[in-house]
């Protein structure tokens, strides 16, 4: 069976000093696995390392059985950053954003406002990006990560800013695509709410990364203090 | 004023020159503005007056020159950027100030170059010459052929490098291009209004129609629009009164931002 992601011996250091050491990850397709560690942990480091976005020193990383190249991550995975590196004066509607999207997209069906649909987000269709609240912003990227079929969900803090009916319907939405679309989803939170002990955990702790079941993660690490 | 004047051919050439120019500027300038690089186009003008004063020293077609610098200009500042922990301005900054140094040494080795240097620095609209036509005819249509089929992911990259990035959009080629068309429109704007102006006549439209449109498909018509209504108000004042016809254009546009800003900042009340 080929790996969704696969990091091995993975060394990522910023400025000689070591953010992450000897990191090795596996994620089957089609799991669902949530990431925790504390604030500076390095969280968002690693995934931006996996992603080509970051350089690591040692170590390899592959996506789907090859090396994460910029045409394997763009096959391959969709990503919500924590925080999204745009201008919110741009002056962009979300149904452009959406639609600006779509067409980088090979396979992408649905119409901007099915996709703005499925997280009850078509009255925002039209406003520009700077109109909206933090919430709003949080729920078009994140309905902008979620088009097209790409077999791999990175999502870094998807819950930051919404509300908690919002938190629900996401919490719903991703459960329907890993179960439905056998999608890979890997979830960078705090949120320890939406996790049951069975789930798929991994903690990124010292510069180490630690992986099991969310039970035994959370009483073997004490993660209550994170 | 005499409309008689409409007839002369440096009249006419000037009006067509303002109409390319206004049409070129508006579809580079909305980058410019919305890639926050409005100290880049003043860089590359100052910059090329090295192009500029190797031109006049070795007697050859200054602009050609210029044109050479800005493009090595928007080449050199586009690599570093990618590879240094500076920031953009500090970088624009450093590297303009060299170009415009080894200018300055150059001239002071010519003799006799006043006169010419004072139409580049200042325009001469009114002196645009068929050549200069032609190449912003050729450059309003190669630039207008490259956004009509890299429209999306020019806009993807300048709008959101690191998910055009990971939608696999070569961002690294596109900031180049942009940076390099650019480059090529900053020298093409200085025979009108002169290196000292030309970043109004590329920023005033784009900064304007930013602030007027409701969504991103109006930002370069907008922009457009505001450009040539500008530029030929500015013409024909000059005309009219006398005055010089870059600063009449740049008068014009100043204004017309002051409007804008002043509507949008009334209407999103």
């Amino acid at each position: 069976m080929i790996n969704a992601i696969e990091v091995k011996d993975l060394k990522i250091e910023i400025n000689d000093r070591a953010i992450i050491k000897h990191a090795d990850l596996t994620l089957a397709p089609g799991s669902l696995t949530y990431f925790f560690g504390s604030n500076g942990s390095g969280k968002t480091t690693l995934v931006k390392a996996i992603l080509g976005l970051f350089p690591f020193t040692q170590g390899s990383v592959f996506i789907n059985g090859k090396s994460n190249t910029q045409e394997t991550i763009a096959k391959n995975v969709s990503y919500l950053p924590q925080n999204p590196n745009i201008d919110r004066d741009f002056p962009i509607t979300v149904g452009e954003m959406i639609d600006l999207a779509c067409s980088s997209h090979r396979h992408c069906p649905l119409s901007v406002n099915d996709h703005l649909a499925t997280f009850n987000s078509t009255a925002i269709k039209n406003k520009k990006l700077n109109e909206l609240s933090g919430g709003q912003l949080q729920k078009a990227l994140i309905i902008r990560t979620l088009i097209g079929d790409k077999p791999i969900l990175i999502l870094d803090e998807p819950f930051n800013h919404l509300d908690h009916n919002s938190e629900a319907q996401l919490v719903e939405l991703l459960k329907n695509i890993h179960e439905q679309e056998k999608r890979t989803i890997l979830i960078i939170t705090h949120d320890r709410s939406i996790v049951n002990d069975n789930s798929e955990c991994i903690l990124l702790m010292h510069s180490h990364l630690h992986s099991g079941k969310a039970e035994e993660i959370i009483n073997k690490h004490k993660l209550e203090v994170i | 004023m005499d409309l008689d004047i409409f007839q002369t051919t440096f009249t006419q050439r000037a009006i067509l020159g303002a109409l390319l120019l206004s049409l070129l500027t508006s579809l580079w300038g909305v980058f410019v503005v919305l890639k926050k690089q409005a100290f880049l186009s003043d860089a590359v003008a100052h910059a090329s007056i090295l192009g500029i004063a190797l031109g006049l020293y070795l007697g050859f077609y200054p602009l050609y020159l210029a044109i050479v610098i800005a493009v090595i200009f928007a080449i050199a500042l586009t690599y570093l950027r990618n590879r240094s922990i500076q920031t953009n301005d500090t970088l624009i900054g450093i590297i303009y100030s060299f170009f415009f140094a080894l200018g300055l040494i150059v001239i002071s080795r010519t003799t006799g170059v006043k006169v010419d240097l004072d139409s580049y620095l200042f325009g001469s609209l009114f002196g645009i010459s068929i050549e200069e036509i032609t190449l912003l005819f050729i450059l309003l249509g190669i630039s207008t052929i490259y956004l009509a089929r890299n429209y999306k992911q020019v806009l993807y990259s300048t709008f959101d490098p690191e998910n055009a990035y990971l939608q696999g959009i070569n961002v690294k080629k596109n900031e180049y291009l942009i940076n390099i068309f650019l480059s090529i429109t900053v020298i093409a704007a200085i025979k009108a209004v002169g290196l000292i102006m030309l970043s109004a006549l590329l920023l005033a439209p784009a900064a304007t129609a930013r602030n007027l449109a409701n969504k991103f498909s109006q930002v370069i018509p907008i922009a457009a629009i505001i450009s040539i209504i500008g530029s030929l108000t500015g013409l024909i004042a000059s005309l009219s009164f006398d005055l010089p016809a870059g600063a009449s254009i740049v008068i014009v546009l100043s204004f017309i931002f002051l409007l804008g800003n002043i509507f949008s900042a009334y209407s999103h009340k």
